[in-house]
């Protein structure tokens, strides 16, 4: 589904990804861990195609085309999906006011008919129960005056709408409590299907004890130094990430 | 600064063209109009370095052969302004075509309690009562040679009176200005008392064909007696080869309450001066402004808010959005005078800059002699931010609804603000045609 080749990017001069190589076949769940700094947020924002980041090398195939030519928007029609990890702030929008164009733009690209008033209404509440979610909070402003938890919540929410092929999660867990963790989780867990992969970037293992990953990839210095089972999670949680930094040093580039 | 030949023969020129064209709407008050043309042959019409009027010349176009006789027959497709009218059934509805009172397409219905209107040309005794109320007010207020010029030059006008503690029935006054004719100079006033304790929801309504030039003066003049609650609507479309000059004076007296609205959605030279003057103690004023400024249009907003007694509260709360080519200013005066003690009196500005030879100049000014006041003053200026517009389009929207959509969220903030359900929709619905926004709320 997803091949990344040799992956580089950089922010206003500074190489931030050097060299990422990751497949994620269909139905797989793939964790990617790190300590602060190692370029876990920037490849989730490139692969979403956020514009301030340079790609300066490597590949980007999403089954079979070439991604990194796609705007933001067409990688989202394609079925790519970031939940952010810090939600922004739109006074004056809310989130079923943008959804339903969004599925519509969504569905038109690929060559299906609009969803009309009463089924967009029928998914909506199918949703919101799935990420216990609230009817007036998605009538409010997007993410003004929102508690962390419910940031995050509404991007599952908004994932569990748009049904991506590809969730990208950057650092979901981050700031929720563990009632919401396990909404968050659960809201994920729904999604995974033999068609639909997820790609979990995370500072903690807490998190993948809920969302049970196929694949854990350490990245460290924009490279990914070490794959492994879930167990490497657990080493990583035990250990810290000291052990994978003083291991790379130490290896002459 | 001596003024030249050239301007003193301007304003000869008009005014002999004023005379010919035999209209003299306020002939029992000669002051107003011999006044008012003193100043003009004393100061001429302001142009750039006049401070009021620097980012706003339009003295070179006022030159041009200009007509002052509005037109006895004009044809109009009766559809053509039905469907320019706000959907009230409940509302009177009034409308001008070039300056003419066209009675057949309007609602007014002078048997209800507490409602008076009348062209200005009416001369009766009631217009009279209505115009003297103006007289002594007028007294008080900044001057403006424009408003000079709409005083010595005066070709229409209307007189409403509203004393109505109920508040049953919205007033929309149209001002349409179609083809024909062309070069028109048109100087209207309209006089709007509402009386002590009523309540009135007034809007004027101006839209324009784009085909031809014409240069309009508008002065509208509201005269709140105590405990009045007023909102006041200006919608504005103007013409794309116009200049359009609309001064606003409304006069608080004690315990009145009102809201104004100006949304300015286009014209190529647009003017206004929007002064109020609270008069008496425990006024509350709130003064909201949205501006759509492109193509290469200009639209230029002047306020003064002036707190000339204790205890009054003002608000003001302006939005303008400048695109392609657009140019506009916001002014925002507040004065508190020595004896306004207990003020509270707050503004704000926020613009959108949407391209890169779009220009807005804002500059809020304060002049406070009380010490004992609240007051706050704020300007932004930006652009639209590209990390909402990324959150949007990598939910798999593309780049013109996802602008589209936060720019409504920038305009409805102040549409929101509007009461009658009626007027909301038919500005709502402007301004989203204009955005291309298609998005179900």
């Amino acid at each position: 589904m997803l091949n990344i080749q040799d992956l580089k990017a950089s922010i206003e001069g500074n190489q931030i990804l050097k060299g990422i190589n990751l497949e994620v076949k269909a139905g797989e769940v793939h964790a990617i861990m790190g300590p602060n700094g190692s370029g876990k947020s920037t490849l989730a924002s490139v692969l979403a195609g956020r514009e301030e980041f340079e790609v300066n090398g490597g590949e980007v195939s999403f089954e079979g085309e070439n991604l990194l030519e796609l705007s933001p928007e067409d990688r989202a029609r394609k079925g790519i999906f970031l939940a952010f990890q810090y939600p922004v702030e739109i006074p004056g929008v809310s989130t079923t006011n943008f959804l339903k164009s969004a599925i519509n733009q969504i569905r038109e690209y690929n060559g299906k008919k609009p969803m009309d008033a009463v089924h967009f209404l029928k998914h909506i509440k199918e949703k919101m129960k799935l990420v216990e979610i609230d009817q007036s909070l998605l009538s409010r402003s997007l993410n003004e005056g929102f508690s962390g938890g419910e940031k995050k919540k509404n991007e599952i929410f908004q994932m569990a709408v748009l049904e991506p092929k590809l969730a990208i999660l950057d650092e979901t867990d981050s700031g929720l409590d563990i009632d919401a963790l396990r909404i968050v989780a659960n809201g994920v867990n729904k999604l995974r299907s033999k068609d639909n992969s997820v790609i979990v970037v995370t500072h903690y293992q807490r998190l993948l004890n809920y969302i049970v990953p196929d694949y854990v990839h350490v990245l460290y210095e924009g490279r990914i130094v070490r794959s492994g089972t879930k167990d490497l999670a657990f080493e990583l949680e035990e250990k810290g990430y000291d052990w994978i930094k003083e291991e790379f040093n130490s290896t002459p580039a | 600064m001596a003024l030249t030949d050239t301007d003193i023969n301007l304003i000869d020129t008009l005014t002999t063209k004023s005379n010919q064209a035999g209209i003299n709407l306020l002939k029992d008050f000669p002051e107003i109009r011999s006044e008012s043309l003193e100043a003009l042959k004393e100061f001429g019409l302001p142009g750039n370095k006049h401070e009021e009027y620097k980012y706003f010349n339009v003295s070179r176009k006022i030159k041009r052969d200009y007509n002052l006789e509005l037109p006895q027959s004009i044809e109009v497709e009766p559809e053509w302004i039905k469907s320019k009218l706000v959907e009230d059934e409940n509302g009177i509805h009034i409308v001008f075509l070039n300056g003419i009172l066209m009675r057949e397409f309007s609602k007014i219905n002078n048997s209800i309690d507490g409602f008076e209107f009348f062209s200005l040309d009416d001369m009766t005794s009631n217009v009279n009562n209505i115009l003297e109320s103006y007289n002594h007010e007028r007294q008080n207020i900044n001057k403006d040679l424009y408003l000079d010029l709409n005083n010595a030059l005066l070709n229409a006008g209307y007189a409403l009176k509203i004393n109505n503690e109920i508040n049953s029935q919205p007033v929309y006054i149209y001002h349409f200005m179609n083809q024909e004719p062309a070069d028109l100079l048109l100087n209207h006033k309209g006089i709007i008392v509402v009386e002590k304790n009523a309540k009135a929801d007034i809007s004027e309504i101006f839209y324009s064909e784009n085909k031809n030039h014409y240069f309009r003066n508008h002065n509208t003049e509201l005269i709140a007696r105590n405990g009045a609650l007023v909102n006041y609507h200006v919608i504005q479309e103007c013409g794309n080869d116009s200049v359009s000059i609309h001064n606003s004076n409304i006069y608080q007296s004690a315990n009145s309450r009102i809201n104004t609205f100006t949304f300015s959605l286009s014209g190529k030279d647009l003017r206004n001066n929007l002064n109020m003057l609270l008069n008496e103690e425990n006024c509350e004023s709130h003064l909201y402004g949205l501006y759509f400024i492109s193509n290469n249009d200009h639209i230029d907003n002047h306020t003064t808010v002036d707190h000339r007694k204790p205890h009054c509260y003002s608000n003001e709360y302006y939005k303008g959005i400048i695109d392609e080519n657009g140019i506009g200013t916001f002014n925002g005066k507040i004065y508190v005078r020595p004896n306004a003690q207990k003020t509270n009196a707050f503004q704000s500005n926020k613009n959108l800059v949407l391209t890169d030879s779009a220009t807005i100049n804002t500059k809020p000014q304060l002049e406070i002699w009380a010490d004992d006041v609240k007051c706050s003053h704020g300007a932004t200026t930006g652009q639209i931010d590209e990390e909402q517009m990324f959150y949007l389009r990598s939910r798999g929207l593309d780049k013109e609804s996802a602008t589209a959509l936060l720019l409504h969220a920038f305009a409805f903030d102040i549409i929101d603000k509007v009461e009658l359900q009626h007027l909301r929709k038919y500005i709502g619905s402007k301004i989203n045609k204009r955005l291309g926004y298609q998005f179900s709320d």
